[in-house]
């Protein structure tokens, strides 16, 4: 049985090996401030660090920053457990200005000693020269306090994403997927630093995937 | 006379509209007073209890979690390990049809909206009329029955969470509003 699971294991770090991949780093600032009536804007800052690609790319460095977001969204809260919101993201990468419009609906729940939160989100990017590319995203995240049934400050957390991302664009549609696994702690009230491993595979559908493996680093701050 | 008036106006206040804000952690049974361990060991077969430490603004308490014939039941002990009340899920339409009917009439008078979260049931007492209860036998001596309901509320034309306390009687002992901690590392 052991040689099955080495085998098996073996196999995948193999392909994945052979396959397109790229190995960096996701820091991430992101910012809550509270306005009157239910509503919040959020603001995001995050890079993108490559330190590793295969194949590797004619003519252009192994490491490099490959991106940078800042990403805005009003979100209005319509009930202890459900949100509403829309926004607008700015993203530079290879010298280009990228634009996304965003729309997302949030529904939290509450478990006995967790928290499941599903995100609904439609975005349209927007490129010079490329055909706009439209977005369906589903998101499920699970938050587990590591000690006591809720998360409270200087506590220890842990953070599982699962996302699925439908996307069209010049009439060709692709699926992506998303997991990621932070380890968090909670500063105070305001404040979160988490951590882990965030993992995607993209293009399933058109052309061969890319498995993209990077470092994740994010500092909650809310106002 | 008017510094007594201005500190039982507002100690009125604080009892009616509190927010609750309440930190748990978990703890290890060496942690836990032996009372408060014999308790448990005499009213629960159950092997599997998860004991926590609870600061509110009321002060300590040490909070024994058990489940039991599909139900939660939460023993609640002073630091000394003596114990202040059971609280056991129940279902809404458990609670006696006319006691909920006057529960249901006083939240809507507050409420123009409400959707019933979660109802425990506690019973306060003396602790060997507590284990009776838990026993499902009958306790020799009277005991209190009160009911703690976790509502989603519209009000002021804001949907929040509130816990309600009411007594047999349906009448309103405590209500807090429940302040959620921050979802942002969940949504975002």
């Amino acid at each position: 049985m052991k040689r099955y699971i080495l085998f098996a294991f073996l196999s995948c770090v193999s392909s994945c090996l052979y396959a397109q991949n790229q190995v960096g780093l996701l820091p991430q600032i992101n910012t809550d401030v509270r306005l009157g009536n239910d509503w919040k804007i959020n603001a995001k800052l995050e890079g993108r660090q490559l330190f590793f690609q295969n194949p590797f790319p004619a003519g252009k460095s192994e490491t490099k920053f490959e991106r940078a977001d800042l990403e805005l969204v009003a979100n209005k809260t319509l009930s202890p457990s459900t949100t509403v919101g829309g926004g607008y993201m700015l993203r530079r990468s290879d010298g280009k200005f990228i634009h996304r419009i965003i729309q997302q609906f949030t529904i939290t729940q509450k478990l006995y000693s967790s928290r499941l939160s599903h995100r609904i989100r439609t975005d349209q990017t927007l490129e010079k020269d490329e055909a706009i590319q439209l977005r369906l995203r589903y998101r499920l995240s699970w938050e587990k306090p590591l000690s006591g049934l809720k998360v409270d400050p200087k506590e220890f957390y842990l953070k599982l994403n699962n996302e699925y991302l439908g996307m069209l664009q010049d009439g060709k549609g692709d699926l992506e997927i998303r997991g990621l696994a932070n380890l968090g702690y909670s500063i105070s009230d305001s404040n979160k630093i988490e951590s882990g491993v965030d993992y995607r595979i993209e293009r399933l559908i058109q052309k061969s995937p890319v498995h993209k493996v990077f470092l994740n680093i994010a500092f909650y701050h809310s106002f | 006379m008017r510094i007594l008036f201005v500190i039982l106006f507002f100690s009125a206040q604080g009892l009616y509209a509190q927010d609750k804000v309440e930190r748990e952690y978990k703890i290890k049974p060496s942690e836990v007073p032996a009372k408060a361990l014999d308790f448990i060991k005499e009213s629960f077969s159950e092997k599997k209890v998860n004991w926590y430490m609870e600061q509110s603004a009321s002060g300590k308490s040490i909070e024994a979690k058990i489940r039991k014939d599909d139900r939660l039941y939460s023993s609640e002990f002073d630091t000394l390990g003596n114990i202040q009340d059971i609280e056991v899920t129940v279902n809404f339409k458990e609670i006696p049809e006319a006691l909920r009917h006057i529960i249901e009439r006083n939240i809507g008078e507050q409420f123009s909206r409400f959707k019933v979260q979660k109802v425990q049931k506690q019973w306060i007492g003396k602790a060997a009329d507590l284990q009776s209860l838990i026993k499902g036998d009958k306790p020799k001596a009277k005991y209190k029955t009160n009911y703690e309901i976790v509502i989603t509320g519209r009000k002021d034309k804001h949907r929040d969470e509130y816990e309600l306390l009411f007594n047999e009687d349906g009448a309103l002992i405590r209500q807090q509003k429940i302040i959620e901690s921050n979802q942002q590392h969940l949504i975002f």
